[in-house]
């Protein structure tokens, strides 16, 4: 091919390639970049979102720093981080290993499991909300069977409203954590699993010595993205059940950014919030990867 | 190739059709209007119908208890009157109270206001006074004369103040017993101070009944505390909340914060209140479990509809009968209506809302839900309702109206009373700490 028609070529590949990518970086410039962007701004602002913005500095962030209120809200984050990650990491692979195994009536709990995740928040938050009220369902079954002594104002108190808010998202969301172990363990040779059966591993043995190390990858995959969802994703439960109450015992950062931009009208100072909840997350994020990567080596 | 340019070329005149069309705006309301200046409303002579947008926070349009039909519910029924009358097309978004904050701050944001608001009066409006018109350039001396209760209306909720909203109706807050357990339990006297009501709790209990039923929003503390506060305070006193001239965590309110607490202390209210939601302790009071229940006058209706005759109503005591203001009553408009800048027919729209806050559409109001007009051209004589009655003549006894307390502290600082409230009770936050986390964000 002569030069000319190669460049040609060449160039309209280069054209079109960029056309094709362009309506995506588009977006993606309008609706993440810019936002982004712009918090950064924003944080060193004091705004109320009908005023002219006025440049503060850094007082935002000062503010955040010396307030109690902050390191008790993010302690809440942390609460989660420590009851959900486990949970919420290895209930789903136990079922996960259970199914795999074709205990009876394997075909109808995959399904079952994996039904609460299609249900909104709204609703799963709004049920489980009246469930567990004072005068609610699971109470009045307590007090009905003998043991009225166990009932409690779960949602009284962040004791008890934290741990119940990490069962709940557990039960909603596990389904899908299931399924990708699941899709996991479908790769792993059944030479191996029948090797082990040959050598007389129990379930306990087998679940040990074979599917953890086997679905080591993808256990880190959800310790990860479970780390990620304890400071990221926790709003519409906690805005559903508990809105941060009582008190702000079950408020975490998300909604605190929520509450200063949208109640208190504070957008400079809950952009400042969210500049430090994604600091704070690229952080956890760059250990996680760099404990991986000395694990990976040795 | 070819084929292969031409979608991405159409792709990307999508793409940049889509961007132009997201950062237009269109619709009514988005570009800010000369309204302030007072230039009129722009004309419309192609005969299309000029469309007002109205956000809704608060103003029924709907009936519980089904005795109206949808079309006959005086909001419904008037818009439509006023649609046919003028013309104009209405475009009403209904909205929780809790919502409208975060909406109009957005909409503020992005000049996508709408024509008008109907929200909670006080501070909940009085927050939002800079994206409000001055509703004096619009209408005659004569015409705002006719209503009452006007200071929360005013900017600052001062008499110097513009009026930047009209007012629908006089709440009053009250207690609410239900006639037979009170029977039950060998009651005849209704309380006047404090001490008579928690004493009243306790033969409530001695007699197996829960006295007071409270619910996790935290409304019903702050309207016995307006009430307690009123007491001492008094109507002009009262706004020395607002400045921080009188602190929530001075030595009075924090006073008067304990005494509340009693009801809990005592073990006079229901169990798990902090976190029980207002319809299960309707439900306990109307099956008669419970005696008490703290509520306000924009619920007669609703309560005549399903006790009849077995529910009555008493003013929240005075918290000592020695208090120099106790017989002052928090008496204000629960709701009112406003006017943004950014409506392209500001003229237009403040007629719609001295339409809905006019006397025939409170009378109608009032006989439907229960709270008191608040213009003077109003019908009083179709209020049948005994709960409303009962309320209106507390208004005659002589005393001052008195703002709510969480009506006169910012919003913000309202909400922080709601929530923190609970802790309170539960005895991990004291009186003092409470009132310091209010003034905190209301000084700021």
């Amino acid at each position: 091919m002569k030069p000319k028609i190669k460049n040609r070529i060449n160039k309209w590949e280069t054209i079109s390639g960029w056309l094709f990518v362009m309506p995506a970086a588009l977006l993606f410039a309008t609706f993440t970049l810019y936002p982004i962007i712009s918090v950064f701004y924003y944080s060193t602002t004091k705004w109320t979102g009908l005023s002219t913005p006025e440049f503060i500095g850094l007082a935002n962030f000062q503010d955040i720093l010396q307030s109690e209120a902050f390191y008790s809200i993010i302690s809440n984050n942390f609460k989660f981080l420590f009851l959900g990650v486990p949970l919420w990491t290895f209930f789903p692979l136990i079922i996960a290993t259970l199914i795999f195994q074709q205990v009876r009536g394997w075909r109808f709990f995959r399904s079952a499991f994996f039904f609460p995740t299609v249900l909104s928040v709204v609703v799963t938050g709004s049920l489980f909300r009246s469930l567990f009220q004072y005068q609610g369902v699971f109470n009045i079954i307590l007090r009905n069977i003998g043991l009225g002594f166990l009932a409690k104002d779960w949602w009284g108190s962040g004791a008890t409203a934290i741990p119940m808010l990490t069962v709940i998202i557990n039960w909603v969301g596990f389904g899908s954590s299931m399924l990708i172990y699941l899709a996991g363990m479908s790769n792993i040779s059944e030479s191996v699993i029948e090797a082990s059966l040959l050598d007389g591993a129990n379930w306990w043995q087998r679940f040990r010595h074979v599917y953890l190390p086997e679905l080591k990858r993808l256990i880190q995959l959800n310790v990860v993205l479970n780390i990620m969802y304890s400071f990221t994703s926790l709003f519409g439960y906690i805005y559903t059940i508990t809105k941060g109450g009582p008190g702000y015992e079950t408020t975490v950062i998300e909604y605190l950014i929520y509450l200063k931009a949208f109640t208190s009208r504070e957008m400079g100072y809950a952009s400042a919030l969210s500049v430090l909840l994604g600091i704070l997350v690229a952080c956890i994020s760059v250990i996680q990867f760099v404990v991986l990567r000395k694990k990976e080596k040795t | 190739m070819r084929l292969k340019k031409v979608v991405a070329l159409f792709l990307a005149g999508i793409m940049a059709a889509a961007l132009v069309a997201c950062g237009g705006g269109s619709g009514t309301s988005t570009a800010p209007s000369d309204a302030k200046s007072g230039e009129p409303a722009p004309s419309n002579n192609t005969g299309e119908k000029t469309k007002l947008v109205v956000w809704n926070a608060g103003l029924a349009d709907s009936d519980d208890s089904g005795v109206y039909a949808k079309a006959d519910v005086p909001f419904n029924k008037f818009n439509a009157a006023f649609e046919k009358e003028n013309n104009v097309e209405l475009e009403i978004s209904g909205y929780g109270m809790d919502q409208m904050s975060q909406l109009m701050t957005a909409a503020a944001m992005s000049g996508d206001l709408p024509d008008v608001i109907i929200l909670w009066a006080g501070s909940s409006t009085n927050d939002f006074s800079e994206i409000l018109l001055n509703l004096e350039d619009y209408m005659t001396p004569e015409d705002i004369e006719k209503y009452s209760a006007l200071e929360i209306c005013r900017a600052g909720m001062t008499s110097e103040g513009h009026l930047q909203a009209l007012p629908l109706g006089l709440t009053t807050y009250g207690a609410y017993y239900n006639k037979d357990v009170f029977a039950q339990a060998g009651i005849t006297e209704m309380p006047e101070t404090w001490d008579e009501f928690i004493a009243i709790g306790h033969t409530l209990k001695d007699a197996g009944f829960v006295p007071v039923v409270l619910d996790n929003t935290g409304y019903s503390d702050a309207w016995v505390m307006s009430e307690f506060l009123a007491d001492e305070m008094g109507a002009a006193g009262i706004t020395d909340l607002k400045d921080g001239t009188v602190k929530m965590a001075d030595e009075m309110p924090v006073r008067l914060l304990n005494e509340w607490k009693r009801l809990h202390d005592e073990g006079l209210v229901n169990e798990g209140s902090a976190t029980t939601d207002s319809v299960v302790i309707d439900e306990m009071f109307l099956n008669g479990k419970a005696g008490i229940r703290f509520n306000g006058s924009w619920n007669h209706k609703n309560l005549v509809n399903d006790m009849g005759d077995n529910v009555g109503v008493f003013k929240i005591p005075a918290i000592s009968a020695d208090a120099p203001f106790k017989d002052d009553l928090v008496s204000q408009p629960g709701l009112n209506a406003t006017v943004t800048i950014q409506s392209k027919n500001p003229e237009l729209a403040v007629k719609y809302i001295q339409y809905i806050t006019s006397g025939e559409f409170q009378s109608e109001m009032a006989a439907m839900a229960g709270d008191i007009p608040s213009i003077s051209t109003a019908d009083m004589s179709k209020i049948d309702n005994p709960l409303t009655a009962e309320s209106y003549s507390w208004l005659n006894e002589g005393g001052d109206a008195v703002i709510g307390f969480d009506s006169v502290i910012s919003a913000e600082a309202a909400t922080e009373f709601y929530r923190s409230v609970v802790s309170f009770f539960s005895g991990k936050m004291t009186a003092e700490e409470l009132g310091a986390a209010i003034d905190k964000i209301n000084l700021k």
